[in-house]
């Protein structure tokens, strides 16, 4: 049982580090990409209006 | 029996006027990044899928933010309060499985290549329409059950954190919920779903780490140890021990929370089909993988902490526990633990930021989930039903009016039924419905030419034996260890449900194979 309870202890350090981590870049990179979908939903819709097009 | 609640006295929480002020605050500016997204919505791909635009972080954080939501947040938090350090393991098997999908492509890639925005639009393109509207109707009706218990989870967690002692508290709150995420998903659609998402995901992440952190400084990490020890022994530990999960649990959750909640399931996948490209795919699966495995294993360790707290608190014969020690609450008391143990160590202000980051993942879960759901109603029911003959504004009423239809429901179901298992285990049977005919289906259809149209019917008609697994069910159809002399858990009748599929799939693609090769099927037949 003692190495179930050191494998548990080092997965829940290992995650938590991990996840601050990751979690860190995602915010900072989410950010950008949320700005860069906004612009290209605006082109697709104008390029839509452009061509008279419409997405079903 | 029910633990001793008259024994406990009723726990006052730390949530004041000004935790009040966040949540409303937090929920406010919700609702008004709803209204501003509305402006970008022009057509069904951009309600559905945000015109298929998102690159690779903001569908991290946007995944994430819908997959660690409250309900998951609460049903994780109850495994690891009833079955302690070995409930880990699923969180483990999830991250696992995710990382080894991202690294593979397996499902996702030639999916995504297939450029469908639901799972029923490929079993069409490869099945044909009527697998495609059956295949739909099985999703939605499962899906719609499974989502059934999330306002209850949420209507919990809000009365025990905030202090609510009204029996009636519980079911006002679920309907002030349902009103505020309806209002925001009708108007906004897939685009007011990643910004919240976003935000929820940078809340609720840090928060969380946060609050795992002021719990270890509370409690200490020996006493959580020693306190697992003496109430669950080594089964506490050891996830293959007989006396807790045991293989065959341990088996169910690699197929169910590791390879299907990543691969299968339609929310999931509807971040791979609103995908910029196959890389961002990839990318999306591993660097979620980290995310998939947190989502289990810190709520998890806060039902630890509460099992330890409440254990130090109370002692044997109590709210949660009986006069031998065992952990002797119903499935809606034990489902409380975690937020009754949080609002009696977190302080003023914290509480609050951790309620509305709680109250904004179960908007963020419930928003993408009734989306989803609508999308595939209309989608993949009623507009091949209608020959394809549906205006883009039609389609889009029709969502919003599905989703508020669907909302209606879930109030109704989360009021009237009653929960007699784990909410894991409802939502992983109820789940199964679906998905243990949607893997045998997709694997199938994507890497195996033979399969037929039979086999994929045939395949969806088997999961529908997932339902045995419901317990009310089980007990009215005499499937309990009373009735059979053996053990039929959950985990059993999943397994059996999923070989079942997979069996009728191979045998009837075998038996009655489709006259003419679909031409549509050929790109999807591609690996990464």
């Amino acid at each position: 049982m003692d190495g179930w309870i050191l494998f548990w202890k080092i997965t829940l350090i290992t995650t938590v580090t991990i996840f601050c981590g990751v979690s860190l870049v995602v915010a900072i990179g989410g950010f950008f990409d949320v700005k860069a979908m906004f612009k290209d939903i605006d082109e697709e819709h104008e390029e839509e209006q452009n061509s008279g097009d419409e997405t079903p | 029996m029910p633990g001793n609640m008259e024994a406990s006295p009723t726990l006052i929480s730390n949530f004041s006027t000004l935790d009040w002020w966040i949540v409303g605050v937090y929920l406010v500016g919700t609702v008004i990044i709803g209204l501003y997204a509305n402006r970008y919505i022009k057509n069904m791909a951009d309600y559905v899928v945000a015109g298929r635009s998102l690159k690779s972080l903001i569908s991290v954080a946007t995944m994430l933010g819908s997959e660690i939501g409250l309900v998951t947040v609460m049903y994780t938090a109850q495994k690891g309060f009833t079955n302690g350090f070995a409930a880990f393991h699923i969180g483990l098997v999830a991250g696992l499985t995710c990382f080894l999908v991202g690294v593979t492509g397996f499902i996702v890639v030639p999916l995504r290549r297939s450029g469908v925005m639901t799972i029923p639009e490929f079993y069409g393109q490869r099945f044909g329409q009527g697998v495609r509207v059956f295949g739909a109707i099985i999703l939605a009706v499962a899906g719609i059950l499974n989502m059934g218990v999330y306002l209850k989870a949420a209507g919990l967690f809000i009365t025990s954190l905030t202090g609510m002692t009204d029996p009636a508290a519980v079911n006002l709150v679920m309907v002030i919920l349902i009103a505020l995420v309806l209002a925001y998903t009708i108007l906004g659609g897939m685009v007011s779903v990643v910004i919240t998402d976003y935000l929820q995901f940078i809340v609720l992440a840090f928060g969380m780490v946060f609050v795992c952190w002021m719990a270890v400084a509370k409690l200490g990490w020996d006493p959580l140890v020693q306190t697992v020890q003496q109430l669950h022994g080594t089964a506490g530990f050891d996830p293959l021990d007989g006396g807790g999960f045991g293989p065959s649990y341990v088996l169910w959750m690699i197929f169910t929370f590791g390879l299907v909640s990543c691969a299968v399931w339609p929310t999931a996948v509807m971040r791979v089909c609103a995908a910029k490209d196959i890389g961002v795919v990839k990318r999306l699966y591993k660097w979620s993988a980290i995310g998939f495995m947190t989502r289990f294993i810190l709520p998890q360790f806060l039902g630890i902490c509460a099992l330890c707290w409440f254990w130090q608190q109370d002692g044997a014969d109590s709210r949660f526990f009986d006069t031998a020690g065992g952990i002797a609450a119903s499935s809606d008391e034990t489902l409380r633990a975690m937020p009754l143990f949080l609002s009696q160590i977190l302080p003023v202000g914290v509480i609050g930021l951790v309620a509305a980051g709680m109250l904004a993942a179960f908007m963020s879960t419930h928003d993408s989930y009734l989306l989803c759901w609508a999308a595939i109603i209309v989608e993949d029911i009623i507009a091949p039903l209608k020959g394809g003959k549906l205006s883009t504004k039609t389609r889009l009423t029709l969502a919003r009016w599905f989703i508020f239809l669907t909302g209606l429901f879930l109030l109704a179901w989360s009021i009237f039924y009653p929960m007699e298992q784990d909410m894991l285990d409802y939502l992983a049977v109820s789940g199964a419905i679906y998905f243990t005919g949607a893997f045998a289906v997709l694997v199938f259809g994507l890497y195996w030419k033979r399969a037929s149209r039979a086999g994929a019917v045939a395949a969806l008609c088997a999961g529908i034996f997932a339902l045995a697994g419901l317990t009310p069910l089980r007990k009215a159809l005499h499937l309990t260890q009373e009735d059979l002399g053996v053990n039929l858990t959950e985990a059993h009748i999943g397994l059996i449900t999923t070989s079942l599929s997979v069996l009728a799939m191979v045998v009837f693609s075998l038996l009655m194979p489709d006259r003419e090769p679909r031409e549509t099927a050929k790109p999807n037949l591609e690996v990464a």
